[in-house]
């Protein structure tokens, strides 16, 4: 490369101009396209945009990360309601809040529901009634027709009458186009539940951002704890703002902690080191220039970065860290005058960029937005480390002379243990390889766990407010619904009319409770031409013949049916509007949802709704365990190509015995921290399989210096302070009460530890170049 | 002069103060005996009803039997036309399969008008303040007027009243419309043998 035969100061003017390059882009994207936050795991996939179901499904679940609810509740109604109307009212001034409701507007009553089939009544049925017009027995039209005359508290038949003398619209009409019965709505229309003689209001509240963008959740949340609350007031509030907003805050506590304990230590220990306070600040320059580079990357490539990356992306540091150990030990050895002070580790530096740079660069072909984006950060990260080490540093060393005369004697005698440790491990090679091989087998067996709940650990009182408020509410649930498509909307209802059939069947087995779906309320061209020839053929037929002498009618007339009630002026009516939500029509393809309340068994409910190519039963929860899933096999995939990648290069430099050995020793010490994990966990998660990318980039780095420049008190005093310097940054992590993150510190201490241990073994195989002991 | 005709202005206040008050507190003693009264926690009964409709001479009538334990309510029409209906905490149930099969299957209503509330009313006299607007029409009535906006539009009225036979109970159902419901109860049993606990229990 050419600045290698530059000086110092031109390597610094070289260095200052890139950054200035660097930083002027980094501005530009920062003022034109701000990098946003989400902490949503449940989309981790970013190969299927152009998917239009993942199209709707996205926008579906939009809107419901972005409703909070809150039950506000007191003995007394009136109280209540004032506590209800309050919040409301200060909910309404919190920037980000929107559509802040405590009553109901335009609640359909029964004579809105009847206007909103004016001229249609006589080609709707309900199955009940249509079985009974298929029946030969009379009898069964008559049941129905007295149970309506005869229900209590009901107006239907008085009302529908006159337009329907057969009362099959006024059957029709007589259910609930809402999930649950157990909401009253007052006279003022407050939607109330009565529950342990507690009268609760319901206030229901849209955010404008979803719930994963944290900084908007952390004001909004913080701003609804700040209301004034009024005295014996019960308020219980649920939504996914809640979640992100407790998830982000006990990540936040203990980023604060662990990390500044972290960075504490690994300062004292560059400082115990080197005896210069210069060398520490040069290490804390080095790591920030290597995140701000790694920003730089994420804004060029991404305007939205997911909150797993940060977690999995602060790797970096551990290994920009490393260049820095490297530098500053090779700096302590050459004079500050020399021209060239880092030729001797500069091979081993750019090599190291590379088999960690190419292990990354493969993420970038997973279709998973998360590895993308870790891929991206540690690449442009690691970039402006190597450049800032090998142009800066150098005139680091030239103007504050890092030079030594004696290395500290506390590595000497480390080094001495190490290598008799070494001795030691080599005379019992044979055990090592038994414990591996067992370690394979017990992994063979291990359990991994991808139910995402466990990633996280709620706190109870927010898992007490959303069971009460379901138990309250009996709500349909928000993340398992089913969503059939069409070419246009006759078809769409024809086919959710298909599905209906199996879905009743459902019911009557009590898999599901109930389902919510527009063709329940709007039957299709073909259904309502069927149901008014059933009704004329019932009627010439006699079968309301009872009914006409109960009302003393000479005959129960049934009109031919002339127009057809359509989707687009039924959504409009008062009834329509309520089942908006559920008929999607902005999208080339009709969509439609079902809503199910109470599922008990949801594998069955998507096995028996598996045959129904044109639609699909969305399970949240089930489809993220699934995602998971493949992330982690594709993630053990991209660990092996990694380690393949590295072995080629390895083997290009050194041949193809200590690139087997410089490769085996990172790799071994994953499998076996992975195995003790298990001992430790019973179980392993994707974060324990993750730590594997850390332990590899940094076996792999201390490899390729063993390899370089053998096993001496240098490279022990660098690879001990690697170690340490990742103990302090990852097994600290182990703390955490965050269970995904604990297990993923935990496999990284138990893999820097043996990687070390066993490192130097490279420097006692011999390979065509790099340091050879034998 | 002006002095006595104040104090005297002051007495008659406090005096009218406390008649009303105490005519308050007799209303609200009165309203919780006949509660009381009204009040069925457990057993059978059989009931007739007669729905008067505006559009028809003669009545609908249909008569039937109750069974009651602590809320919990199984309402069947026997005559003209079978129909079973079980209310168990909020939810309605009502009989799916033909009378005598076995096992009995039971779908859940959820009806528009919160008919639950209704008939817990009617046939348990439990009434919750917050549903309903509650007078004390006699010392034999009580009136109630729905709070819920949905129930309000279908009933505008409902009257429970004692009769000089103790166990019987006599329900008015007055609608928007002006139709007429009437409901004779009478009380034939204050307990509930083990098959009627066992038929409270759908999920068998």
């Amino acid at each position: 490369m050419t600045f290698v035969n530059l000086t110092s100061t031109n390597k610094l003017y070289l260095w200052l101009l890139q950054c200035a390059a660097f930083a002027f882009v980094l501005v530009y994207l920062l003022i034109n396209h701000p990098l946003g936050v989400n902490a949503n795991l449940t989309s981790l996939f970013s190969g299927h945009n152009n998917d239009e179901w993942q199209y709707i499904e996205k926008k579906i679940d939009a809107n419901a990360n972005t409703s909070l609810l809150y039950l506000v509740g007191h003995p007394q109604q009136s109280i209540a309601i004032k506590a209800a109307n309050q919040l409301a009212e200060q909910s309404r001034a919190i920037k980000g809040l929107t559509s802040v409701s405590a009553q109901l507007a335009n609640v359909p009553n029964q004579q809105m529901m009847i206007d909103s089939y004016l001229g249609y009544e006589q080609q709707l049925l309900t199955k009940p009634f249509r079985r009974a017009l298929q029946d030969e027995n009379k009898e069964h039209v008559f049941a129905l027709q007295f149970q309506l005359l005869n229900q209590l508290g009901d107006q239907l038949v008085s009302q529908t009458l006159a337009k329907d003398p057969s009362l099959a619209f006024a059957n029709y009409l007589n259910r609930s186009p809402f999930p649950s019965n157990k909401i009253v709505i007052s006279s003022d229309g407050y939607l109330t539940l009565h529950d342990d003689n507690i009268t609760y209001v319901l206030v229901t509240m849209k955010t404008q951002q979803g719930a994963f963008n944290l900084n908007s959740a952390k004001t909004i949340v913080n701003q609804l704890n700040a209301l004034d609350k009024t005295p014996a007031v019960n308020y219980i509030r649920t939504g996914a703002i809640f979640y992100s907003n407790e998830a982000s805050e006990q990540a936040q506590w203990e980023m604060q902690w662990f990390g500044g304990l972290s960075i504490i230590a690994t300062l004292l220990l560059i400082f115990f080191s080197y005896h210069r306070m210069v060398t520490v600040f040069s290490t804390v320059f080095l790591i920030a220039i290597s995140v701000v580079y790694g920003y730089l990357g994420l804004n060029l490539f991404f305007s939205e970065i997911n909150v797993l990356s940060i977690v999995f992306a602060i790797t970096l540091i551990g290994i920009a860290a490393d260049y820095s150990f490297h530098s500053l030990t090779e700096l302590q050895r050459v004079p500050s005058t020399q021209v060239k002070p880092l030729n001797a580790i500069k091979t081993s530096l750019i090599l190291s960029f590379t088999t960690t740079a190419l292990g990354y660069l493969l993420l970038v072909l997973v279709p998973i937005v998360i590895f993308k984006q870790i891929a991206v950060f540690t690449i442009f990260g690691l970039f402006g480390a190597l450049i800032t080490v090998l142009l800066l540093f150098p005139y680091l060393h030239q103007r504050f002379n890092f030079s030594q005369q004696s290395r500290s004697p506390f590595y000497k005698t480390i080094y001495r243990q190490h290598q008799k440790l070494l001795v030691k491990l080599q005379r019992s090679t044979f055990i090592y390889v038994a414990v591996l091989l067992l370690s394979v087998g017990i992994l063979s067996q291990a359990y991994f766990s991808d139910d995402a709940k466990s990633f996280y650990q709620v706190s109870t009182q927010l898992l007490d407010s959303e069971t009460k408020v379901k138990k309250l509410l009996g709500q349909k649930l928000d993340n398992q619904y089913l969503l059939t498509r069409a070419e246009n909307a006759q078809q769409l209802l024809e086919r959710e009319e298909q599905l209906h059939v199996v879905l009743d069947e459902l019911k009557n087995k009590g898999v599901i409770s109930g389902y919510q779906s527009v063709a329940s309320w709007l039957p299709s061209i073909s259904q309502q031409k069927q149901d008014n020839l059933l009704l004329q053929r019932a009627e010439q037929q006699g079968k309301f013949s009872q009914l006409s002498a109960l009302l003393g009618q000479q005959k129960v007339a049934v009109a031919e049916i002339e127009n057809y009630l359509l989707p687009k002026q039924w959504l409009e009516t008062p009834l329509g509007r309520v089942f908006q939500h559920l008929w999607i029509t902005d999208t080339p393809y009709t969509y439609s949802l079902i809503r199910f309340s109470d599922i008990s068994d949801s594998k069955m409910l998507a096995a028996q709704l598996l045959p129904f190519k044109h639609s699909k039963f969305i399970d949240k929860l089930a489809d993220t365990q699934q995602e998971l899933a493949t992330f982690r096999t594709v993630l053990t995939l991209v660990f092996i190509a990694a380690c393949l990648a590295a072995l080629i290069v390895f083997t290009v430099r050194y041949g193809i015995k200590k690139a087997c050995c410089g490769v085996l020793i990172p790799t071994s010490a994953f499998v076996l921290s992975l195995t003790i994990s298990v001992l430790l966990q019973s179980n392993l998660t994707l974060f324990n399989l993750a730590s594997g990318l850390v332990i590899l980039a940094l076996g792999l780095d201390y490899s390729v210096f063993y390899a370089e420049h053998g096993f001496s008190v240098a490279m022990t005093q660098t690879t001990f302070m690697s170690a340490l310097s990742s103990i302090f940054v990852f097994a600290i992590l182990s703390f955490s009460s965050t269970p995904a993150i604990a297990s993923f510190g935990q496999t990284v201490f138990f893999g820097i530890v043996l990687t070390f241990l066993f490192s130097p073994m490279i420097s006692q195989v011999s390979g065509k170049r790099g340091h050879n002991d034998n | 002069m002006n002095r006595f005709i104040t104090f005297c202005l002051i007495s008659v206040f406090f005096l009218c103060a406390s008649v009303q008050a105490n005519n308050e507190v007799a209303a609200d003693n009165a309203l919780s005996q006949l509660f009381k009264q009204l009040e069925i926690e457990q057993g059978t009964a059989n009931f007739i009803q007669k729905k008067h409709f505006s559009f028809l001479v003669t009545p609908i009538t249909s008569q039937g039997s109750l069974k009651i334990n602590k809320g919990n309510i199984i309402w069947q029409v026997e005559k003209p036309v079978f129909s079973k209906l079980i209310i168990i905490k909020d939810q309605v149930w009502q009989l799916n399969s033909e009378k005598d099969e076995l096992p009995a299957r039971y779908v859940q209503v959820v009806s528009h008008a919160s008919i639950e509330t209704l008939i817990r009313a009617i046939f348990t006299s439990e009434v919750n303040s917050t549903q309903w607007q509650i007078t004390l029409k006699n010392p034999q009535c009580l009136q109630l007027t729905p709070n819920d906006s949905l129930l309000s539009q279908a009933i505008s009225t409902l009257n429970i009243c004692l009769t000089e036979n103790e166990k019987q109970r006599h329900v008015t159902i007055k609608d928007a419309q002006n139709n007429l419901t009437e409901i004779e109860i009478n009380i034939t049993a204050d307990t509930l043998s083990d098959d009627d606990f066992r038929e409270f229990n759908i999920n068998k």
